[in-house]
């Protein structure tokens, strides 16, 4: 498998403040990537320099095997871009916008910016100005398939969209990945990821913490449980296995955190007279605050 | 050649507006008051006579040569060179502040096109809009100046005095384009390029009422005197070649400015 993006040491200062340091990224032809950590931790700055939107101050950052500054316009012949908030020229409608978007691309992208604004449901003589964030925001995603990249890059793309469009735009970009096209979607919203991606990457503080498959996130990480002792059972202490953290006691309910031995947990539980006992996956959410607990 | 195509159809509106300002302007003062003027000779000397000589000499009033077509043509011109100088600054200003303002920079920026084709398409587009206006506004003079006001003047005088305000708004297109790529936000188009003219107006005045040749190294509307043109036939080389410097060095770093900073993060 191909690397479409691949980053070494990239790093960016502003001045003196910190954007990136030393990220190293590398996904693969054909994936759906996520990429998360709250805001200001380095996502756009990222995803900036990969578009040559700014000038990294060092490493490597590739696309398509070619150099993000030097081949920037070879690259961006095969990019689709979507930013979180979405601005346009005043006083056009949205098909004016899409035809002069379109006339950069040596293809004819009519049937395209159709076909999208059929299953987007928008008006496109509509003036830009006039319309909705949400709708705005369709007009973004249509620029941004329009000419079917190889590529794709999703800056924060939800948001203004209410959820039965975001429900679309993700069945959207599942219908251009399997077209074909790599995805690398940021977002702070974990459920989103966790919903359409194959692989994440963490950042955190311009770094990357971690990057690895959504279902091995999940499996290495801890497991919440909580189970509750029947009235006649007698008040539990809490409860002694190997890998069990913050355990806290409420009345006749135990909670707590664990990573190790499932088969050592569920002998430690039988020990108990259980009315009831949850046992859940984490959360992408506890995850990502694992990450990032000092 | 779309970036191009596209700023000139978001400038035609403009462009229309101010080239039939200026020709109107011209049309105005050259074939209807200059007539006025000389048939009122008398009482237009004895007027400005009695004006403070600061306010006259302010205002490019010279009563020695106001009375003959050259004369006339530069006082006239000096207006003329101001609503040029802000048509200008305006077109430059709109064409290279145009993603600024709409906050869509990286729509453009993010498009198959590398930043100095970007700006190459842009400078054409301003430029192919004052050469436009210019064609029209030189053809305008010729035409109108075949009539009995500019009896016994050389066609080709008028034609290079005309010129001039095309070499005016080089250099305006110049400042505009600095302004436009150096400023970090740019709100209203139309203030920018008066604030530009009227500063420009200004130092004309200035240099007018020091009557130190210095200053006019710093007055860009009296880069290309039209009086000069129809005394000698020709601009005056230090003044021209300071105009090409000042438009060079504005193009020059505002070029270096926009292909190679960060694009703002909204």
């Amino acid at each position: 498998m191909s690397a479409v993006i691949e980053t070494k040491k990239l790093t960016k200062y502003y001045g003196k403040a910190r954007g990136i340091i030393d990220v190293d990224l590398t996904v693969n032809e054909g994936e759906i990537f996520g990429f998360i950590g709250p805001n200001g931790a380095g996502k756009s700055t990222t995803i900036r320099a990969l578009l040559n939107l700014i000038y990294k101050t060092s490493g490597e950052a590739r696309i398509f095997g070619l150099d993000c500054e030097k081949d920037k316009v070879k690259i961006l012949e095969d990019v689709g871009y979507l930013p979180g908030e979405v601005f346009y020229y005043d006083n056009m409608r949205a098909i004016d916008l899409l035809r002069y978007s379109a006339s950069f691309y040596k293809k004819d992208c009519t049937r395209k910016i159709e076909e999208l604004a059929d299953i987007l449901q928008l008006d496109l003589n509509k003036k830009i100005e006039d319309m909705s964030l949400g709708n705005k925001k369709k007009v973004g995603i249509i620029q941004g398939l329009l000419h079917s990249p190889r590529l794709i890059i999703l800056d924060e793309p939800t948001s203004g969209l209410d959820p039965l469009m975001q429900k679309t735009f993700f069945d959207l970009i599942r219908r251009e990945n399997a077209r074909g096209a790599t995805v690398l979607f940021s977002s702070h919203i974990l459920s989103e990821v966790q919903r359409i991606c194959d692989r994440v990457a963490i950042i955190r503080d311009g770094r990357i913490v971690k990057t690895q498959k959504i279902s091995e996130l999940k499996q290495d990480a801890y497991k919440r449980v909580s189970f509750t002792v029947k009235p006649d059972g007698g008040k539990p202490a809490g409860i002694s296995v190997e890998g069990a953290q913050n355990v806290e006691v409420q009345g006749d309910t135990v909670s707590f955190i664990f990573k190790g031995d499932v088969n050592a947990l569920l002998r430690a539980l039988c020990g108990y007279p259980l009315a009831n006992i949850d046992i859940a996956e984490p959360a992408l959410e506890e995850i990502f605050m694992h990450y990032y607990a000092n | 050649m779309n970036i191009y195509l596209f700023e000139l159809k978001s400038q035609l509106k403009s462009f229309l507006i101010w080239t039939a300002s200026l020709i109107a302007v011209y049309l105005v003062f050259m074939t209807g008051m200059f007539d006025v003027l000389m048939e009122s000779k008398d009482a237009f000397e004895k007027a400005v006579a009695g004006f403070p000589p600061a306010f006259s000499a302010a205002f490019g009033l010279h009563l020695d040569k106001l009375f003959t077509f050259g004369g006339f043509y530069a006082f006239v011109f000096t207006y003329i060179a101001l609503v040029g100088a802000i048509m200008a600054v305006s077109l430059s200003v709109a064409v290279f502040s145009r993603e600024k303002r709409s906050k869509c920079g990286d729509f453009l920026l993010t498009k198959p096109v590398g930043r100095g084709t970007v700006y190459l398409s842009k400078l054409l587009a301003v430029l192919t809009l004052l050469a436009a206006a210019n064609v029209l506004f030189i053809l305008v003079s010729a035409i109108s100046c075949s009539g009995s006001a500019a009896a016994g003047t050389e066609l080709g005088r008028v034609v290079w005095a005309a010129a001039a305000l095309f070499f005016t708004q080089l250099v305006f297109m110049g400042v505009g384009i600095a302004y436009a790529v150096f400023a970090g936000k740019v709100r209203a188009v139309s203030g920018v390029a008066t604030a530009f003219g009227f500063g420009g107006f200004i130092l004309s005045a200035l240099r007018r009422l020091l009557e130190k040749e210095a200053v006019r190294f710093i007055a860009p509307l009296d880069y290309f005197s039209t009086a000069a043109v129809f005394e000698t036939g020709g601009y005056e080389a230090k003044y021209a070649v300071t105009a090409a410097a000042v438009t060079v060095i504005c193009l020059m770093l505002s070029y270096i400015r926009f292909t190679g900073s960060d694009a703002p993060a909204l």
